[in-house]
């Protein structure tokens, strides 16, 4: 039996579908002993066999915070030098402080270069700890690092005590609200209390950047898998919430006052009529259109989906040039060429859009000069599900899916103009050689397809407990080929 | 010979399932309840073996992968965000495993199973119709090849996620898949005659 590319797929799918083997028992298992062991290591992207790993890298951290706690156990000699809060200030440069009790800087680090840079002759001893902002946050304003279009400071408080950390975040992130109004800057600003997570301080250490950073980044990457942290991470904090805001994300626990700006790119608008423009498909065509600010490649662009007369477009346009870098599109034509017509015999009808059944499929209708055509399409695949033609009203004409009336030369009413025996003729020979009747058959399905030049109707049903498959010349009627496998 | 076949109902790729349903599945395994993870698991395993298959070459691998793919999801399952693509995170989970494993060198090559000696029978044809595709796919198509068809067949990923899933650029996908369906197409043709 000769193969279309179509088939060769399904083949595959088949292939694999048959082969699949049963792992659920063993995953329901394994989920009742990791219950079972309240186990309370976290399982991130990697596989049991890595907690090893992970346990020994806790050990280490464990022993490295344990000596460090007695160090700072042994410095301090009254609580006055005990660190109370540890409050991260993260715009691109990131600082962090280490606060006592009654709210005065113990310690100031930067983490970066930047910091480094709006740190400099700046001694925040025993500083108050809003008087310590001030100055950091007016540091980082005066150096460009917080600007009009890098909007966005991230606050990041870390306090045993879970009230007096949520405390210190309102307050703090108030305060920063207030110190970028006085710069008469359109600012946001973004708080969050940070919990004791090693893995987290890992990759903070590994990507040179701040707890309360780390922590940002985690929640945008957890949000989208096709980001990965090592490039979010070099990114400034007013872009992660500008990606943030454009997907529809879930913020969590994480606080935020005020818009991230998006001065330095095209905007949803601009991005989307270039696109259009390129697609030469005008807005009154569009039936739908999803628009995302996303990260690729190493920019920041637009990724727009929108779908037009029965194409799909897809387009990523550059968010700060608006070049076009990356378009594809995709027509439905897979019916056309079943109907065997061609774009320009066909006038457009409508095109609907729905679920049925846990399936999401395209209803499209066209008109040709002699017939009606329905085709309901797998959105997925473009699998044809089920497709009706209707002889449009005129001399003769019947429905197409009638019983043909009986002709003398072998045509039947519902023959087109294409010389092909119809549907309902094939049906009924491949129903008669089965010996089944149309009525006591399930499962049946019909369609055309063209076996390497030679067209032919593609009959499957099931009857009496046994599928049959059959290829029917659309011409002659004759019997190319058939089978038949018993219904497991 | 590999034998674990599981008793399927039908020998036929099942439903594909839409996007909500996914999401909707994934926010009640974030509850912890273990039959939504069942449909997940039903409507997924194929995507998910083909894909880990295509990557590993071995059975016995891909198992694993499988396996330690739902566990995550299950554990998981609260980290994904309505709005996206599921089945996009879902395959994320599946290369990033399997290629934790490729770098680990766990992996075995694949012993090239013999072709079936099912009788020749009216409805045994189809069966090994079908294997000969899949075992010409693992051996003639080239890796990235491979995965993308098999993405493609099982997933209902789009090309341009099927792209950034394998991080190629979107006109080599193209490019690829059909050139990897024609292959399978002449090779097909050839063995069938």
């Amino acid at each position: 039996m000769k193969q279309s590319k179509a088939d060769i797929e399904h083949r595959l799918a088949r292939a694999v579908s048959d082969e699949t083997p049963d792992v659920l028992p063993r995953v329901l298992l394994r989920l009742k002993e990791q219950k079972g062991q309240e186990d309370t290591m976290d399982m991130t992207m990697t596989p049991p066999k890595h907690n090893k790993k992970a346990f020994k890298a806790i050990r280490w951290v464990a022993a490295v915070a344990a000596v460090l706690a007695l160090a700072i156990g042994i410095w301090s000699v009254s609580a006055f030098f005990q660190t109370d809060s540890l409050v991260y200030v993260d715009a691109n440069p990131g600082v962090e402080l280490r606060v006592n009790r009654s709210g005065r800087v113990l310690a100031a680090q930067a983490l970066n270069g930047e910091a480094q840079t709006v740190l400099q002759d700046m001694d925040l001893k025993n500083v108050d700890l809003n008087v310590a902002l001030n100055a950091i946050v007016g540091a980082m304003f005066q150096n460009g690092y917080i600007s009009e279009a890098k909007n966005t400071v991230l606050i990041s408080v870390m306090n045993q005590d879970a009230d007096r950390a949520q405390a210190l975040q309102t307050q703090l992130a108030g305060e920063v609200g207030g110190i970028l109004q006085s710069f008469s800057l359109d600012g946001a600003v973004l708080s969050q209390t940070l919990p004791q997570d090693e893995q987290l301080e890992q990759l903070a250490a590994q990507y040179g950047i701040s707890l309360g950073k780390a922590a940002l980044v985690q929640l945008l990457v957890n949000q989208d898998p096709l980001l990965n942290f090592a490039e979010i991470a070099a990114l400034p904090v007013s872009d992660i919430y500008l990606l943030l805001s454009s997907k529809p994300a879930d913020f969590g626990q994480l606080a935020h006052t005020g818009q991230a700006n998006s001065g330095a790119y095209i905007g949803d608008e601009a991005a989307l009529q270039t696109a259009l423009t390129h697609a030469g498909v005008t807005q009154a065509q569009l039936v739908s259109c999803h628009i995302e600010l996303d990260y690729d490649d190493g920019r920041m662009c637009y990724d727009i989906e929108f779908y037009a007369q029965s194409t799909e477009y897809d387009y990523t346009i550059d968010a700060v040039s608006g070049a076009v870098l990356e378009y594809e599109q995709d027509t439905e034509d897979a019916h056309m060429q079943h109907a065997g017509l061609e774009e320009s015999q066909v006038t457009f009808v409508k095109l609907a859009q729905y679920e049925k059944r846990g399936v999401y499929l395209y209803d499209l209708e066209f008109l040709s000069d002699t017939h009606k055509y329905r085709y309901e399409i797998e959105a997925y695949t473009g699998e044809i599900l089920a497709h009706y033609v209707n002889e449009l009203h005129g001399p003769g004409a019947s429905d197409g899916t009638q019983h043909p009336q009986g002709g003398q030369s072998g045509a039947s009413p519902s023959q087109g103009a294409s010389g092909m025996i119809g549907e309902s003729e094939a049906a009924r020979i491949a129903l008669a050689h089965a010996g089944a009747l149309m009525e006591s058959v399930t499962e049946y399905s019909i369609k055309l397809d063209d076996d390497d030049g030679r067209i032919v109707y593609e009959i499957e049903f099931v009857h009496t407990g046994t599928e049959y498959d059959y290829e029917i010349d659309a011409y002659t009627g004759q019997i190319v080929d058939y089978d038949f496998e018993p219904v497991d | 010979m590999f034998l674990l076949l599981a008793p399927t109902e039908e020998t036929h790729i099942p439903p594909r399932i839409a996007d909500n349903e996914l999401e909707r599945l994934l926010a009640e395994i974030a509850q912890g309840q273990t039959d939504a993870l069942e449909q997940l698991y039903s409507a997924t395993k194929s995507a998910v073996y083909g894909f880990a298959y295509s990557f590993l070459r071995s059975p016995h691998n891909a198992e694993d992968v499988m396996q330690d793919t739902y566990v995550i999801i299950f554990n998981k399952a609260g980290a994904y965000r309505p709005g996206g693509r599921p089945m996009a995170w879902i395959m994320t989970i599946v290369r990033n495993l399997c290629r934790m494993k490729v770098r680990k060198k766990e992996y075995a090559e694949l012993s090239l199973e013999s072709e079936d000696k099912e009788p020749t029978d009216a409805g045994f044809e189809e069966h090994s119709l079908n294997k000969l595709v899949l075992n010409a796919a693992l051996r003639i198509l080239g890796e990235e090849e491979r995965h993308i068809l098999m993405l493609h067949s099982l997933s209902g990923l789009k090309h341009r996620e099927i792209a950034k899933l394998l991080e190629i650029p979107t006109g080599t996908v193209l490019s690829k898949y059909h050139r990897a369906l024609s292959k399978l197409k002449n090779h097909v043709k050839e063995k069938a005659q």
